[in-house]
């Protein structure tokens, strides 16, 4: 093998960091080097505040120690997405099912057969994370393969700047250059990347990763202009004593992604007007790479960040990268692949935003702009499919897999008008108490938990949160 | 529905109306031919509704023969029969099954190369890149590679060899899965015993005519030739080839697929054993088609699939008979179809399943798993009466990428190839393909990555075997693949080679393995 390959990342969105140290991880060392330009980060960077199912995950892979990267970020644990506002009562989507299925039969038509339809907030006591949440708790899962206490997963709410300053010291770790500029110049061709900093130096590489928070000159994109929200603005909260472990979607006048964190809320508002100072335009990048250009994050796409697909979205664009990287970059093949599929990923994520949109509760302009919306066919064909018989409709290349549809279409209030047939093989009495017996185990599983609190607390304060926990404490 | 409908509501003249509560639930089901797919279908309905009192009818007559040749089978079957709780052995000793590593496939690449498509992946991730790569690297590096080294269920069956896998998937023999290999008209016998145990009504005679309901247009009755008139809410129509239902009294049409898929005929015939079943199909690929050979417990289930545009049904059944190498059992039979798929599998209130709802030749063992498909997918979306269009679209959605993704898989196997030593290989290698599998075959050969989906039967392993096996070798390997340093790769190939070795010396003979499992009684 010759001389390595030159990857540059061009900073600005918090996409940057996390790729910089996901890649420099990732790739090997021998065939690539890797350098950061850290431009700083964006107003929209608060949108990464609420982290997705697999972060935890990501967090191990990159060799961090949990309570240590809680205590630094100013984290809080995460049990799912708490809506409020969208469907005609709250409730929670967590990283978890609602209840239990029994001889094969789903929980959906158990509960439809025993009546407990009408509205997925009453189904809280057959959730143990739904019910942790509603209640302030936080355990982490038991070990594998207890029934219930092992049955969810949790990530985090945290700090996207403290986690963007933690990310890069990860990638620099792994051998990433980190170089810090105010401003750039980046230009791509057919055989290369040059990229002019302010001092007037140029660097040149092999390939650009645009995590600049917006599409480089002359790159089309497509504005997904019926979504809701013209407008964002960012607001920190003081610290408050309590601490929901879940990140809140709350939609009045405008929509608000809350993450409470150790050192107090971070909310970003999305306006349906222009009364935020960022403007927030939606849309996705035409091509995502193009020749020697991939690009992730903001710069990619960016739209209303329900249940925290950003994250899942940015870190999926990533896994997806590595999955298919060519071997030399030259090669076309590999880009058209990610396109590909990259393009019916966000597609499926217009689908979310548009069966969110169209049946949203809220009165008030977002609400109206968000119910105007038209409904692709693909996503029109999920609704009245899971309308007919509670079937969730699986394409090729979802984000959200099918259980964390129903949560979405039932919360969203699309109730099935016919149970599973094959659920009146079990006798309603057994239904009864398969629904009795599962609210009562989790009511006890609960009751022995930790507050949300008290478990950062013992585990993983930071130490500003750590001597208030204290002065609170009897 | 005016408010006069409503109130007859009971009224059986009255069609089904939109309402769903219980008394429109479906109450009698038809099963229209029997055969495999006609006894799967009973079986499998009997089974999951055997609680319901659903009266389920399967009408077929002794006149009408049945293609059933011998089978063989994808893991697939497994659940099937595990769902309807069926005892393995049992089923070995009633349908003279043997156990199915895998497929292998002769003079397919090119003339004297052979390999077989395992029922599980080739080595295991390293530093969450698949196998392959590592492979590939090797070879692309002048390293001499023998890829059956590296797959425990093809060396377990080159060496004759059969074991039911460990539990745990972590351990070595957790690794791959098996099917079987048996008797398809001995598995329709003991289906029909298992349904008739479970109160299913089976009516010698033919059909004669069929009746739609004028409103709606859906199947309303069949008509038997002595004047007997069945009606049903939902007709599975397993009537083979014919789709005498779902074509003859729906006109569906048919989505053809012999534009990729050239071979149109098989000549078939059993033959006795000469030696101790093989744990493996195989498929030989000869000068116009290929030749199937499919060892039982009681004998030997052979066939050649071929294109009658450049073979003759002469030439076909003396170039089969010239390849068998035990004693006929039976005269040779020749059996026409035309691959391709009904174009709604479920039109109104008529599924169709097997050979009616679509055909693929059985070069990837398809035929058992389709119908499985067919089946386990309509219990999914079981219907009430009306059969709404919610049911029926999600079902011929999922269906159609079915056959689909095995017709692309299938099609790989005939371009995949140098031969050129006829015209039949000729037109193969030249023809247009689907862009669905240029694009794959494309990006495989750039880099060897496989490209995954949500529905489909053969998935990443299966695409890894037949490409190297037919000798696409990528050009590169994944960049990640490079985390291992080049002089530790000839160590780590050695000691998956080596662990898969010791796995299968400690195995049984297939033979023994089946004498000691569910050998049949013999005389």
């Amino acid at each position: 093998m010759s001389a390595r390959e030159h990857i540059i990342i061009l900073g600005g969105d918090f996409a940057a960091p996390f790729a910089a140290a996901y890649l420099s991880r990732m790739l090997p060392a021998a065939r690539y080097q890797i350098s950061y330009i850290d431009t700083g980060l964006g107003d929209l960077s608060g949108i990464y505040s609420a982290g997705h199912a697999d972060l935890a995950m990501v967090n191990k892979l990159l060799q961090m120690s949990e309570p240590d990267f809680i205590r630094r970020c100013h984290a809080t644990l995460k049990l799912g997405e708490h809506v409020q506002g969208w469907g005609a009562r709250n409730y929670m989507r967590p990283f978890a099912n609602y209840g239990a299925s029994l001889d094969g039969i789903g929980f959906l038509s158990l509960a439809m057969r025993a009546g407990k339809t009408g509205n997925l907030a009453d189904w809280t006591k057959y959730c143990l994370p739904s019910l942790m949440a509603q209640q302030g708790k936080f355990a982490p899962p038991a070990a594998k393969s207890v029934p219930i206490a092992s049955d969810y997963s949790y990530s985090y709410n945290l700090d996207p700047r403290l986690y963007a300053k933690l990310l890069t010291m990860r990638a620099q770790h792994y051998g990433a250059a980190l170089i810090q500029a105010q401003s750039v110049d980046a230009k791509t061709d057919k055989s290369g990347v040059s990229v002019t900093l302010p001092s007037g130096e140029t660097l040149s590489g092999d390939f650009l990763i645009n995590a600049s928070g917006a599409p480089l000159q002359g790159q089309s994109w497509t504005a997904w202009a019926e979504l809701p929200g013209q407008s964002v603005s960012v607001k920190r909260a003081a610290a408050t004593p309590t601490l929901s472990p879940a990140t809140h979607h709350t939609l009045g006048e405008a929509y608000s992604l809350t993450a409470p964190l150790q050192s107090g809320d971070l909310s970003l508002s999305i306006h349906a007007d222009s009364a935020g100072e960022t403007p927030f335009t939606q849309g996705h990048i035409d091509t995502f790479w193009a020749g020697r250009v991939l690009n992730i994050g903001q710069a990619a796409a960016r739209f209303l960040p329900l249940d925290s697909l950003p994250f899942a979205m940015l870190h999926g664009d990533l896994e997806r990268f590595v999955e298919l990287l060519p071997p030399r970059f030259d090669s076309a093949v590999e880009g058209h692949e990610y396109n590909r599929r990259t393009g019916e990923r966000y597609d499926r994520l217009y689908d979310f935003l548009a069966v969110m949109c169209s049946s949203c509760a809220a009165p008030g302009p977002f609400g109206d702009a968000a119910r105007a919306i038209s409904v692709p066919k693909t996503a029109q064909y999920k609704i009245d499919l899971f309308k007919a018989r509670g079937r969730i409709a699986v394409y090729d290349e979802e984000t959200m897999l099918r259980d964390s549809w129903l949560p979405a279409m039932l919360g969203q209030g699309v109730w099935p008008e016919r149970h599973d047939p094959m659920s009146e093989e079990i006798e309603q009495s057994r239904i009864k108490v398969h629904l009795t017996k599962l609210a009562e185990v989790i009511e006890q599983i609960c009751a022995q938990m930790p507050s949300h609190e008290a478990f950062i607390a013992r585990h993983c304060a930071s130490p500003e949160f750590a001597a208030r926990h204290m002065k609170a404490a009897p | 529905m005016s408010k006069d409908q409503a109130a007859h509501n009971d009224s059986p003249e009255i069609n089904a109306p939109q309402a769903r509560s219980d008394n429109h639930a479906v109450r009698k089901i038809v099963i229209v031919g029997g055969g495999t797919s006609g006894w799967m279908s009973a079986a499998a309905l009997c089974k999951v509704l055997e609680s319901k009192k659903l009266d389920i009818t399967l009408i077929e007559s002794e006149a009408i023969g049945t293609v059933g040749v011998g089978e063989a089978t994808l893991p697939h079957i497994r659940f099937f029969n595990q769902k309807l709780g069926i005892d393995e052995a049992e089923l070995m000793r009633e349908t003279q099954a043997t156990y199915k590593l895998g497929i292998e496939f002769k003079d397919w690449g090119n003339i004297g190369q052979s390999y077989i498509h395992p029922f599980g992946a080739y080595g295991y991730e390293i530093n969450k890149t698949p196998f392959h790569h590592y492979l590939t690297r090797a070879i692309n590096a002048g390293q001499e590679v023998n890829l059956d080294a590296f797959s425990l269920p093809v060396m377990a069956a080159r060496a004759g060899k059969f074991q039911a896998p460990h539990p745990d998937p972590d351990h070595i023999m957790g690794t791959f899965g098996y099917a079987f290999q048996f008797d398809a008209g001995l598995y329709a016998q003991y289906l029909r015993k298992f349904s008739e145990a479970r109160g299913l009504t089976r009516i010698e005679g033919r059909i004669i005519d069929t009746t739609l309901r004028s409103s709606d247009g859906f199947i309303e009755s069949v008509t038997l030739e002595n004047g007997d008139i069945i009606e049903g809410d939902v007709f599975i129509d397993c009537s083979g080839f014919r789709g005498l239902l779902i074509e003859g009294a729906l006109k569906t049409g048919y989505q053809s697929y012999t534009d990729y898929l050239p071979c149109n005929r098989a000549v078939t015939a059993g033959s006795e054993n000469t030696a101790p079943p093989k744990p493996y199909t195989r498929a030989t690929a000869k000068s116009s088609g290929w030749q199937w050979r499919i060892p039982l417990q009681h004998r030997t289930g052979n066939g050649y699939v071929y294109a009658s545009d450049f073979i003759s049904d002469d030439e076909a059944t003396a170039s089969l008979l010239a390849d068998i190498d035990g004693p006929l059992i039976n005269d040779p039979r020749v059996i026409r179809f035309s691959s391709g798929m009904r174009k709604k599998a479920w039109n109104k209130n008529c599924i169709a399943v097997g050979l009616s709802g679509g055909f693929l030749e059985p070069l990837e063992s398809t035929g058992l798993y389709l119908i499985q498909e067919a089946i386990t997918n309509f219990i999914e979306l079981f219907p009430t009466r009306d059969c709404p269009a919610a049911d029926r679209d999600e079902y011929n959605r999922i269906m159609e990428l079915s056959f689909e993704r095995v017709r692309d898989f299938l099609i790989l196997h005939y371009v995949a190839t140098k031969r050129d030593d006829s015209p039949f290989w000729d037109h193969c290698r030249e023809m247009a393909i689907p862009d669905s599998l240029s694009h794959k075959m494309e990006l495989f050969r750039s880099s060897g990555r496989i490209i995954s989906y949500e529905l489909g039967a053969f998935k990443f392993p299966s695409w890894v075997a037949v490409y190297y096996g037919q000798g696409i070798v990528p050009d590169n390997h994944s960049p990640i693949a490079d985390h291992m340093p080049a002089a530790m790769l000839p160590e780590q190939l050695g000691a998956v080679q080596n662990s898969i070795r010791q796995a299968v010396d400690a195995m049984s003979e297939h033979n023994a393995y089946i004498a000691q499992q569910g050998a049949a009684q013999l005389g």
